[in-house]
């Protein structure tokens, strides 16, 4: 070490006593939480979001306001203590400490006590827009269309770049392996994503008409989620004519685009499942049919060859009676001829 | 659509058995009420066919649609 520092100071000019190690980085910032004032023990306001508990117990969130987050930890002796379990949505006053882990190089709140204050802005909006899209009946179950048990083509709108595309498209082809699959790309959070999955509906509505549509992502924090919890689309999705079937994150999770789609399918891979029957199933279907149709034909067949036999019994009695009258004519007619 | 055809033919391969087993042994018709069924059967199964399976990217450019084959990684 002291001989590359030796060569930077040669060839860069830069003093070996200037030049810090990583460590050497986030001792030094690790020394100034501990002596900052201000941010030990302290109180703040916020609301909850990526709420998640490890196997050990400990539970990971972030704290946020509307510029600005912190990641927070309750470790599990807290947990155990609370009588509040921490959800996502929640407006929050946490108490605590903010600490700077040198290993990670990252900051995070350790909570010592959460004290639940209300709903927090992102959910009252969410739950504003639900109450309004309810009362003017986009939920009711009379606006929901039937999806086709053999679609001929399956129009997909997700990122194609996510493992959701991968679990509908397998869901898909493990129930009916010949069915045309098309995946229309939209991001699926930040900026772009609603317009690009306003898009992708109406791509698969209007320019590229397809049996069924299906709509999706993987699991996230309500922020991640955003886009499927927007009016605009709950809009295109309730004024689309091709049954659209929705599978957004995890099963705990609810959307205004599961609400107003035609099926809220609990994630990506259930909502494939539910695009198409099972091929295997229907074939078996028509085989029981085909089964009982031929066993009626062989039946029929039997029966046929039974009363050709009947006939030919008869036919054959007949003709032996009619021998026999025959026979008994002539001996009549020998006889009277030998008596006369 | 597909499905609707589907059930017009099992429906109907249903009702041709029904009339032969209220009068189709009795009469002349009953096997050509029962090769009527295989035929429909026949045409049921072909109506699973639905596509080549294929898995494509598609997009709208300069007014055409595009497509270009969507392969996983793994």
């Amino acid at each position: 070490m002291e001989a590359k520092l030796a060569e930077i100071e040669e060839v860069h000019g830069v003093p070996s006593a200037e030049v810090l190690t990583v460590s050497d980085l986030n001792s030094h910032i690790n020394g100034l939480f501990e002596a900052a004032p201000g941010i030990a023990d302290v109180y703040v306001l916020g609301e909850l979001s990526n709420c998640s508990t490890s196997s050990g117990g400990h539970v990971f969130l972030d704290l946020k306001d509307d510029e600005s987050h912190v990641s927070c930890i309750l470790f599990r002796d807290t947990v155990e203590r609370l009588e509040y379990e921490p959800v996502d949505g929640d407006e929050v006053l946490v108490q605590g400490t903010a600490e700077y882990y040198g290993k990670q190089g990252r900051t995070s709140f350790k909570i010592q006590n959460i004290l639940p204050v209300g709903e927090g802005k992102y959910y009252a909006e969410l739950r504003k827009l639900l109450k309004k899209l309810e009362q003017e009946g986009l939920f009711e179950e009379e606006h929901k269309q039937s999806v086709p048990e053999l679609p001929e083509k399956i129009g997909i709108v997700t990122s194609v770049e996510s493992a959701a595309v991968q679990d509908m498209v397998n869901a898909i082809h493990t129930r009916y392996p010949d069915v045309d699959v098309y995946v229309k790309h939209a991001a699926v959070q930040g900026e772009q994503a609603l317009k690009q999955l306003v898009e992708g509906i109406r791509f698969f509505e209007e320019t590229f008409v397809v049996d069924v549509i299906v709509i999706g992502r993987g699991g996230g924090s309500i922020e991640d989620l955003q886009a499927f919890n927007q009016e605009q689309l709950a809009r295109t999705i309730h004024a689309c004519e091709t049954p659209v079937i929705s599978g957004v994150g995890h099963r705990t999770d609810e959307t205004v685009t599961g609400y107003v789609a035609d099926v809220g399918a609990i994630t990506p891979t259930a909502a494939g499942k539910q695009a198409v029957s099972e091929k295997q199933a229907m074939r078996q279907t028509i085989e029981r049919l085909e089964d009982r149709l031929q066993e009626k034909h062989a039946a029929f067949q039997q029966e046929k060859e039974q009363r050709k036999q009947l006939d030919l019994a008869l036919s054959r009695e007949r003709i032996y009676q009619t021998i026999i009258a025959v026979q008994f004519g002539i001996i009549g007619i020998l006889l009277g001829v030998i008596l006369l | 659509m597909k499905d609707v055809e589907l059930q017009e033919r099992l429906d109907e391969v249903e009702h041709l058995m029904q009339r032969f087993e209220e009068d189709g042994l009795e009469k002349r018709e009953g096997e050509q009420l029962l090769e009527e069924g295989m035929a429909r059967l026949e045409a049921a199964k072909e109506l699973l066919d639905l596509g080549s399976g294929k898995l494509v990217q598609v997009d709208e450019v300069d007014g055409a649609v595009v497509d270009e084959p969507l392969e996983f990684d793994g």
